[in-house]
């Protein structure tokens, strides 16, 4: 019931005899096979696992885009239209310049500039997502691509089996 | 401050849905001023989370703290990514793809893309898993080991306690005087459910045959239910095994109070949630060793190690009608439950949000 000297049965809890128990277990579990427990079918424990039904491919190269999923980030995190700020170089009267020429482009900007501006940077975020779903697509599509490229090779290899017994037959 | 979450679905159930939630309310109790988003969600969440594309007129905004939840791929993570303020990123732990190859090609395709996306995950200013099993997959996909950390789940001790039991279903259940094993969760290929209807096959032929397995939880892949019920029929275990799909509040309560054992076969687990449930109703555990499950236990509950057939099912047996092993072993369990209790893993989030500069401890 042991493989590898191992027991199957593992108890940690240090109030408790763990392998006592797990001996017992053990022994319990012979006993039960000795007496005869012929209702158990072991031959269908045999522990493989269940069989999918599809036919399934281990290459990875396909989903690989190098950068697309960085380039993607980056597209959606320049979506958003920054203003410039504004800076100056003149001594002495430089901040006042630098204020004056804010509150002139806040009041010029205010009512026209801006409100086209938010739309701007909504259209480009859209648009980012829009293009990021569907790369997602384009990836889940490469791997699929992959997986049937897989299976015709496989199905190939068959039907050239089957014709080549056709042709000894 | 505005802190905004950001997961794939929020759906009533869901582990990951609530624990954004759980967070969610703690972080209103601290005074954040917070929203939540998501691709899915459920109708009637439709009050408290928005879809994820609201997320994009915050993007730039510095000052504020995003949390991204991650455990399966979507085009969201463009979003985190992108984010200019603060991020703390959640890892809630992807299937390996490869347990999905050959049953589902849609959801073998989402884990590995969702597995892949990973290193490109690594420029935050946190990371954390809800194990440490998680954290662990962090740093093997690159995220730098200083700047990770754990945050268990919150439990939902409390919501199953507000909760009526549906007193019916209990009744039912108890009605038949069979001794009931159950095991919860998403009927998945990594959650080896043909290994629990096995176990549970030696017992009910070679132990006790007045017994009943329920397995519930909801049916994703189609193709590896219908693999399970022609093993349910092939070893003419007929109406032993019942899998009435998923139940919530006070159904599942009924089924965890009606239930004797709690059997877990799983290959994979970032956190198993129904341990941790199992725990909560007095329930023995008897879980094979594997990902995250003796993790979440502690030394709590009985593990196997491989599938020796013969010994889990008496090992099953022992606990069932042993009731000293029993009690110390429930009991255990309740101790480990306190590890995880609420009032811990809110420290545990304070403790983070500390380390993000966000909350002082």
């Amino acid at each position: 019931m042991t493989e590898n000297g191992s027991p199957v049965i593992e108890i940690r809890d240090p109030a408790l005899d763990g392998p006592a128990i797990a001996r017992s277990v053990q022994e319990q579990a012979i006993r039960r096979g000795a007496q005869g427990a012929q209702s158990v079918d072991w031959a269908a424990l045999i522990p493989e696992p269940l069989q999918p039904g599809i036919a399934a491919s281990d290459s990875d190269a396909a989903t690989d885009f190098p950068g697309l999923r960085e380039s993607l980030a980056e597209l959606i995190g320049r979506s958003k239209l920054d203003e410039p700020d504004f800076q100056s170089a003149v001594p002495l009267f430089g901040p006042l310049i630098v204020a004056m020429r804010r509150v002139w482009n806040w009041m010029s900007t205010k009512w026209y500039v801006r409100p086209m501006m938010a739309q701007q940077s909504d259209l480009n975020a859209r648009s980012a997502r829009a293009i990021s779903d569907l790369a997602q697509w384009h990836e889940l599509d490469a791997r699929r691509l992959d997986q049937l490229e897989t299976r015709l090779a496989d199905l190939e290899a068959r039907l050239a089996q089957i014709e080549k017994a056709e042709e000894i037959s | 401050m505005r802190v905004h979450q950001i997961c794939v679905a929020a759906t009533p159930g869901d582990a990951v849905g609530n624990q954004v939630l759980e967070i969610d309310a703690r972080l209103r109790a601290w005074g954040f001023e917070t929203y939540i988003y998501a691709q899915h969600i459920a109708p009637e969440l439709a009050s408290r989370v928005r879809p994820d594309c609201d997320y994009l007129p915050h993007l730039h905004a510095e000052e504020d703290l995003l949390i991204y939840h991650y455990g399966l791929y979507t085009p969201s993570v463009r979003y985190f990514q992108a984010a200019r303020g603060r991020r703390l990123f959640v890892y809630h732990n992807i299937t390996p793809a490869s347990y999905f190859r050959g049953w589902s090609r849609e959801l073998e395709l989402l884990c590995d893309i969702g597995r892949r996306t990973l290193p490109s995950l690594t420029g935050c200013d946190l990371a954390i898993g809800d194990s440490e099993y998680n954290r662990q997959e962090l740093v093997a996909a690159g995220f730098p080991g200083e700047k990770t950390d754990v945050l268990p789940l919150f439990s939902q001790q409390s919501l199953f306690e507000a909760v009526p039991v549906d007193q019916a279903l209990l009744g039912r259940l108890q009605a038949e005087g069979t001794v009931n094993f159950l095991a919860v969760g998403r009927v998945a290929p990594n959650k080896a459910i043909e290994d629990v209807i096995r176990i549970f096959y030696v017992y009910h032929r070679a132990i006790n045959p007045r017994s009943r397995l329920y397995l519930v939880g909801p049916h994703h892949v189609p193709a590896y239910s219908t693999a399970l019920e022609a093993l349910v029929a092939n070893l003419g275990l007929g109406d032993a095994v019942r899998s009435p799909g998923q139940a919530l509040g006070g159904t599942l309560k009924a089924y965890y109070q009606a239930a004797d054992l709690y059997l877990c076969a799983s290959l994979h687990e970032g956190l198993c949630v129904p341990l941790v449930e199992s725990m909560h109703f007095g329930l023995p555990i008897l879980a094979r060793k594997a990902a995250a499950v003796p993790e979440t236990l502690g030394d709590a509950g009985v593990l196997f190690t491989r599938l020796g057939y013969a010994e889990v099912a008496e090992m099953a047996h022992l606990l069932l009608t042993d009731e000293a092993l029993r009690s110390q072993v429930v009991a255990k369990q309740r101790e480990r439950l306190q590890d995880l209790a609420p009032s811990r893993v809110e420290a545990r989030l304070r403790h983070i949000l500390a380390r993000l500069g966000v909350l002082s401890v």
